[in-house]
């Protein structure tokens, strides 16, 4: 089996009906280094999951010319949104995809893997098709959602990244991208 | 010198409005200039122009990307955030809590409220259109209901008056069902925008995409944008309040015209509890308050009393105002007081992808977007067999965030701060006709804390609403396919009456005063001196945003009071 086949098979496998516990066990062998906070800082995911959140990010919108998720704290956000935004209903929906992607990576050994290998098997994984795997994809997707989404909506990236004008004065309707710098309004 | 004090407790003044919001202050303004000593009373508590602690926040300045917290929304936004778009970080302090003055409901009943000296036009939508005789002659051409006791010849010189002072942005397009105004320049379509009204224009004869008609001052004239007003600065942050004046409410335009002329005194938590009747003089001789804060009762005494505490806050003061002449609330002889409520409904449309113009983009943030006139049912040629009446659409075209389908690490960043594609969304807004079975009523065996008694509703969308919602869904999505849109995605959830936040018809104008509650001139049919001039005074609810309306008839029904107290009636 190639690579894409091995993911799919395990991810078969396993599916939905691993428990946390399980998935504690499973996450032992991580290896990868990860920016940690402390469980006194985070209020919604412990330890464990804060560090594949964090990795996730990061895999997601890693430093380039640019800072990486982490750097400008969207797993923080992340973090902090979950705990204080999302009701119960919502969070109940966010949970068990999460759980169950967390636990597919574990399968596909993605925490011992290097950065490169991660990100392919992270796209591997947005490429699903298979219903029985939709939740580990929904998962993933939330994440990335969310890390998009509080990338930009950071102080840092919108107004040194993006073109930020708080008070623009005028519309108007029809301007070159080029004298825009090719970038998107912050706001 | 119209005002003066008896040396009691008690006041007495020329001209008592009850509500600061958007007919209110119109109203107030009024009367003001014309030399009339005017009380202003306010439910909640005061606030004043400038007065906008959001209006300079940036998302990162908000405790959770301008969401509030899922605690606070349990807590005390059960109902009001049931409207999932409403309660928001940015104009929090603006939204009333439920767990202060909750309300019960037979079916879901979404009423959005603000209580603050300025009311809802600090929060409103701002768009502005007129009504035209398709809109006057609906109720009679068709058997529904009643007639409307006006036509558009009686309340065109007050739209332009109220839309000269108030500002209105527009495109002229000589439209029979939505007649021309007086326009400040528009904020013109973008370039996705205009390629949509072209397209549209070729395909289809009667649809009109056009630059909404808001009430932003998209040139500022000092001489006659009067108040504390200015240029408005494409901030698009209007619902927070605008410290640049830049739009149209209460706080910043009526109300300090209405201070300038020393006759207007503003009394925010003020709750009224109902309009006294005077049986010797067969007429209401003031309004009983109680002080939000101190618990207080008062009394103040006026000749003419304006009710503007919005639809239902106005329907239920009247119900509450109970005597031996009206033992079922002020001025309620025919019954109707309470009954044919009205709002629009939405919930339906569609949103697309459209494909080219990647090199242009605008800049600034357009405080509104586009238009798409009713073209259902306004001549012989566009008569639908399956409803009656029709719906408009807004909308608009922006590009999105640039995040490819399942891009993630480099390429996702080497694409993410460039502007995405641009997408078309459009939604729907239908009449809902005047059912007497859609309606309020206080429950007297169950009070609030503040001793009033609780308002119950009862009102829902019906067969015409349902079959029009099909429709509107389907025509946005023919519209959209014939710009060459692509990954269209329609929607049909049904909103509850009141979610648009346009709730009215619940103390409807007439001619008749066994079927009706007002005149043609906003006056009771029953007590002349009681004038009812937002929301609750509409007989039918027509597809357009309808507070200039409710402003036009705020200044119509100022001049003839006037003229009725110049001639001795009143």
């Amino acid at each position: 089996m190639n690579r894409r086949e091995i993911i799919k098979y395990t991810a078969l496998v396993t599916g939905a009906s691993l428990s946390a516990p399980l998935l504690s066990s499973l996450l032992v062998g991580c290896k990868n280094e990860v920016t940690t906070a402390s469980s006194s800082t985070l209020k919604y995911f412990n330890d464990k999951e804060f560090e594949i959140v964090t990795t996730i990010v990061d895999l997601i919108l890693p430093n380039t010319d640019s800072p990486s998720g982490s750097e400008v704290g969207v797993h923080h956000m992340i973090d902090h949104m979950l705990a204080t935004v999302y009701d119960d209903d919502e969070k109940n929906k966010y949970d068990g995809p999460f759980q169950n992607m967390a636990v597919h990576l574990a399968t596909l050994d993605f925490f011992n893997q290097n950065e490169s290998n991660q990100t392919n098997i992270l796209s591997d994984v947005l490429a699903y098709e298979e219903s029985g795997l939709s939740d580990v994809k929904k998962g993933l997707n939330s994440l990335r959602q969310q890390s998009i989404a509080y990338y930009l909506s950071n102080e840092e990236i919108a107004t040194k990244f993006l073109n930020y004008l708080p008070v623009p004065q005028v519309w108007e309707p029809c301007t070159p991208v080029s004298e825009l710098e090719g970038k998107a309004w912050a706001i | 010198m119209r005002f003066n004090s008896n040396g009691k407790d008690e006041v007495t003044y020329d001209v008592i409005v009850i509500g600061s919001g958007i007919s209110g202050g119109y109203s107030a303004m009024e009367l003001c200039n014309k030399g009339y000593k005017t009380l202003m009373l306010e439910r909640g508590r005061d606030m004043k122009h400038g007065e906008y602690p959001t209006a300079n926040m940036d998302t990162w300045d908000f405790k959770n990307q301008n969401i509030v917290s899922a605690e606070e929304k349990a807590q005390h936004y059960f109902k009001q955030n049931r409207l999932s778009w409403w309660v928001r970080e940015e104009h929090q302090h603006l939204i009333n809590k439920d767990s202060d003055y909750d309300y019960d409901e037979v079916s879901r009943f979404d009423w959005i409220r603000g209580h603050h000296v300025g009311g809802r036009s600090i929060m409103w939508g701002r768009r502005c259109y007129r009504w035209s005789d398709i809109d006057f002659e609906a109720n009679a051409k068709e058997g529904i209901a009643i007639d409307w006791p006006i036509r558009y010849k009686d309340i065109a010189p007050w739209y332009d008056r109220a839309e000269t002072f108030v500002g209105i942005t527009g495109q002229a397009e000589g439209l029979p069902q939505l007649p021309d105004g007086k326009f400040l320049p528009p904020f013109p379509l973008n370039c996705a925008e205009q390629h949509m009204r072209e397209s549209i224009n070729k395909k289809y004869p009667y649809r009109l995409l056009t630059p909404s008609r808001t009430a932003n001052l998209s040139s500022y004239d000092p001489k006659v944008h009067l108040g504390t007003r200015g240029q408005c600065q494409s901030r698009n942050r209007c619902v927070r309040g605008c410290p640049y004046g830049g739009y149209f409410s209460s706080l910043s335009s009526t109300i300090p015209v209405a201070q300038e002329t020393g006759n207007l005194t503003i009394r925010p938590d003020s709750i009224v509890h109902e309009i006294i009747w005077d049986k010797e003089k067969g007429k209401a001789a003031g309004v009983r308050v109680k002080d939000r804060v101190s618990g207080e009762e008062l009394e103040f005494y006026a000749r003419v009393i304006f009710c503007n505490a919005s639809t239902i806050g106005t329907t239920a003061i009247l119900l509450n105002s109970r005597s031996e002449a009206f033992p079922d609330g002020l001025g309620n002889s025919s019954g109707e007081l309470g009954h044919n409520i009205m709002d629009h409904h939405y919930g339906m449309g569609a949103s697309a992808d459209l494909p080219g113009f990647e090199d242009i983009y605008y800049k600034g943030r357009r405080p509104t977007g586009f238009y798409i006139p009713r073209f259902r049912n306004i001549n012989k040629e566009t008569q639908m067999k399956d409803f009656l009446r029709g719906y408009g659409y807004q909308g608009n075209a922006t590009r999105s965030v640039n995040a490819p389908d399942n891009a993630i690490g480099v390429e996702l960043k080497e694409n993410l701060f460039a502007p995405g594609p641009y997408r078309v969304s459009m939604t729907c807004f239908g009449e809902i006709l005047p059912y007497h079975d859609n309606k309020m009523w206080l429950n007297f065996d169950k009070n609030d804390k503040h001793g009033l008694p609780v308002i119950t509703f009862d009102a829902k969308l019906r067969e015409n609403e349902m079959a029009l919602r099909k429709d509107g869904v389907t025509c946005a999505e023919e519209m959209l396919e014939a710009a060459g849109c692509k990954n269209i995605t329609s929607y049909n959830t049904a909103t509850a009456v009141g979610a648009c936040i346009h709730e009215m018809g619940t103390a409807r104008m007439g001619h008749d005063p066994k079927t009706s509650v007002l005149n043609k001139w906003n006056q009771m049919h029953d007590v002349p001196n009681v004038f009812v001039t937002d929301g609750a005074c509409m007989t039918s609810s027509g597809t357009q945003n309808p507070s200039i309306t409710y402003m036009a008839l705020s200044a119509r029904a100022v001049d003839y009071m006037d003229k009725q107290i110049n001639d001795g009636v009143l």
